[in-house]
């Protein structure tokens, strides 16, 4: 077993831009990152920058849409550390489609991804979580689960799936007395995957976000300042799905 | 901590209750605050609370609900600081009893204190933020999100309030001045308590009861304390919630995420 002497966190997706902000911002606040993708260049290439700048921190080949992959994760991590201290599970395809051009089999690969990966990175890292006393995750989605989308019908779905998913289990993990915190942030226009099919130019979702910003939004939401938060959702599309913004 | 360096803050309510621990953790990031309510002894109490530690703050005497203390409030800010980056709009309070016992007048005090005053915070800040905007806070409760046995008067107050965030968080885009909620449950630290629970003070017994419900209530089974509202009030002022606006920062340990 490694000891660590700071927390120990877990990206997901972390070669994605928003999963390298969080990594990285992560790794300098003093966690040991390990850096999940299945693109293992791209989170090595993260890893490598952590290092450089003196951070510490490992690649881990992910596709967390796998059952399989998640629970060789959770193996690796309770037979090396025992613990998991911050989830944060930063992936998100967007889909942009008329809905009667949307297939069933579009709708299953966006809950596939959207959904499914997140709830298996919460039911295989919950024992692991809660072995470390004061732990929390963090989801990322997208706002267009707050404010429906036309022409993101499976895409809108999904995000607000996951912040009812997350809420559950804000309220299923707090009264075990583990301490675990499960928050949102929904993040507007921000590039979730470079060179995806569709990305979120073909949404106006509001002014471009830095994925440095939402690494900021969840370092908050990891930090003691934060021990009482959870179920709760941090928007950051600079007001853009409050409500009629004309 | 220099998150907030550089930035004028006025804090209302800041002679006690979660107004003191937000002026203080302002000022502990770097603010200079000023402090307002109507108590003066209680509001240099503040004022030292933050010089003590190196801070730099100031108190001035303020009835929220009066336009005319808003007027001085900011002309003074103005000529002390040079600037104004955020109001917190702090001052508020609850009537709780059954709708038959609570009067015209009851309903009347609260949209006052908790939505007039506040409205009259937005309005003075709008007016004199500067073109790199700033932050507005208002301080809501749990009943703004849903009905609550005996607090018919304050949800309606601190409802409306928190729509009222919404509607202004719109306004201020254009000129990114940043408005949302924080939404204190229930928060113990010492004496200090939310609304809530100001009807037990002095009550140990039905304090106690108090405590031990709201634990009972909480998702993550323990109380909150009033700073975790203040560092989501200094959070929401920092560059890191330059794209943060028109949300509600639940500080109630997973209580609204829903009831089971």
């Amino acid at each position: 077993m490694t000891d660590l002497k700071g927390k120990l966190a877990l990206v997901t997706a972390a070669g994605s831009p928003i999963g390298a902000a969080c990594a990285a911002r992560l790794a300098d606040a003093g966690h040991h990152v390990i850096a999940a993708d299945t693109d293992g260049t791209a989170a090595a290439a993260v890893v490598a920058l952590i290092r450089q700048h003196n951070g510490s921190a490992e690649f881990a080949p992910l596709d967390a849409s796998d059952e399989r992959n998640w629970r060789a994760m959770a193996g690796h991590i309770r037979t090396k550390y025992k613990r998991l201290d911050v989830l944060v599970q930063a992936a998100m395809t967007l889909l942009v489609k008329p809905f009667t051009e949307t297939t069933l089999a579009d709708l299953r690969s966006l809950a596939r991804d959207n959904i499914v990966a997140p709830w298996l990175g919460l039911r295989h890292c919950a024992p692991l979580l809660r072995e470390a006393g004061n732990a929390c995750v963090v989801n990322l989605t997208s706002t267009v689960g707050r404010t429906a989308h036309g022409g993101a019908a499976a895409l809108s779905a999904t995000a607000a799936g996951v912040r009812m998913m997350t809420k559950s289990a804000a309220l299923e993990w707090g009264p075990q007395g583990y301490g675990v915190t499960v928050n949102t942030v929904n993040v507007g226009s921000v590039p979730w995957r470079p060179h995806a099919e569709t990305t979120q130019d073909d949404l106006d979702l509001g002014p471009a976000i830095a994925p440095s910003e939402v690494a900021e939004a969840v370092l908050y939401l990891c930090s003691p300042a934060a021990k009482y938060i959870t179920g709760m959702e941090i928007t950051l599309d600079g007001g853009r799905s409050i409500g009629f913004p004309g | 901590m220099t998150a907030l360096a550089g930035q004028v803050a006025i804090v209302t309510g800041a002679t006690g209750g979660l107004g003191r621990p937000i002026a203080v953790a302002l000022a502990a990031a770097g603010a200079k605050v000023v402090a307002t309510g109507r108590n003066v002894e209680r509001g240099e109490a503040t004022v030292a609370a933050i010089t003590v530690s190196g801070g730099e703050a100031t108190f001035l005497a303020q009835d929220v609900t009066r336009d005319e203390d808003w007027q001085t409030v900011i002309a003074q800010t103005i000529a002390a600081f040079g600037r104004l980056d955020a109001v917190i709009n702090n001052a508020g309070d609850a009537r709780l009893a059954p709708i038959e016992e609570l009067t015209l007048q009851d309903l009347e005090y609260l949209l006052d204190l908790n939505l007039h005053g506040s409205f009259l915070g937005l309005k003075h800040a709008f007016a004199h933020m500067g073109t790199d905007g700033g932050a507005v806070i208002n301080l809501t409760a749990l009943p703004a999100y849903g009905g609550a046995v005996r607090q018919t008067a304050y949800s309606a107050a601190k409802g409306a309030l928190a729509h009222l965030t919404k509607a202004a968080a719109i306004a201020g885009r254009a000129r990114g001045i940043r408005v949302n909620n924080i939404v204190p449950a229930v928060l113990f630290a010492g004496g200090e308590v939310s609304p809530g629970a100001v009807r037990v003070q002095g009550d140990p017994a039905a304090a106690e009861l108090f405590k031990a419900r709201a634990i009972a209530q909480s998702p993550l089974k323990k109380l909150g304390e009033p700073d975790d509202a203040a560092r989501a009030a200094v959070f929401l002022c920092s560059r890191a919630g330059r794209h943060i606006s028109g949300i509600d920062v639940f500080i109630d340990g997973g209580r609204q995420a829903g009831g089971n």
